[in-house]
């Protein structure tokens, strides 16, 4: 299974294990046990850890926004962290940084579930 | 200044069979080298993205996997200047009638984010009047892509 995942404090995360996310085939594996993993998780925030990725084609973006939509729908929350700089960067090209909230760390994304604004 | 481009360290032509399985090969061959000739990890990034996308488009969408029709390459490497060439055997298609993916209310489309990507990280990228060859180049003084983000 190209990922790994726990939840703990209402929180869901899942850790992306592959290295490089390129091959069609390699990208519907992935989001096929994602969905699997989502659809059984009764947590409503989760965070996709890009820790172990170093390489992404523009396909996984496509595949990343429909799961966003997936989890829009749902009322989950959704957010990614460890992401690389140059990751990063790619989600900044294309301006996915505006519709993914990314935290620099795990820990760092878990806390920020729990932060709330006046309005809560 | 001198127009003339510094001469390639290396240059090759190759021709792929339209297969997404078959070019991870030729790609990683071409990222050692630049490697070899000590560019920066995340230039290697670049032109690796620049690559996968062009590759994987003239597969696709250019040829549609079809095992009869090839993709060819046109490369030149030195250890300031990437250049390629890569053409398919389909109708082409016209890059401006691509919708821009930058565009707020298209930040959600499932695609359409390749050619933005390869234009961000390429110094230059151009398309053939038929719009079945792309040629791109990337070299060191090309700037970073902040420089070129489609805003």
């Amino acid at each position: 299974m190209p990922i790994d995942s726990y939840a703990k404090d209402d929180i869901l995360t899942i850790r992306i294990l592959d290295e490089r996310l390129i091959d069609p085939e390699q990208l519907k594996r992935l989001f096929d046990d994602l969905y699997a993993i989502l659809g059984k998780s009764e947590e409503q925030q989760v965070v996709l850890d890009f820790g172990s990725v170093k390489f992404m084609a523009s396909a996984m973006l496509g595949k990343l926004v429909a799961m966003k939509k997936k989890c829009d729908e749902y009322k989950a929350k959704l957010k990614l962290c460890s992401v690389s700089p140059d990751i990063l960067e790619v989600f900044k090209i294309t301006k996915l940084n505006k519709v993914f909230d990314i935290q620099s760390d795990e820990a760092t994304a878990r806390k920020s579930f729990n932060k709330r604004g006046f309005f809560g | 200044m001198s127009a003339t481009p510094p001469p390639a360290d290396r240059s090759l032509q190759v021709s792929l069979p339209s297969s997404l399985e078959s070019y991870h090969g030729f790609i990683q061959s071409i990222l050692e080298h630049l490697e070899e000739l000590s560019w920066k990890t995340s230039d290697l990034f670049a032109i690796h993205m620049a690559l996968e996308e062009s590759i994987s488009n003239a597969i696709r969408h250019g040829n549609k996997e079809d095992p009869a029709k090839r993709v060819a390459i046109d490369c030149e490497i030195s250890s300031v200047r990437f250049w390629i060439r890569v053409c398919d055997e389909g109708a082409g298609f016209d890059p401006k009638a691509v919708p821009d993916c930058c565009d707020p209310d298209r930040l959600e489309v499932p695609g359409g984010r390749g050619l933005a990507l390869m234009q961000a990280y390429m110094s230059r990228m151009e398309y053939n009047d038929r719009g079945n060859c792309l040629t791109m180049e990337k070299s060191l003084s090309g700037g970073s892509p902040s420089a070129c983000r489609c805003d």
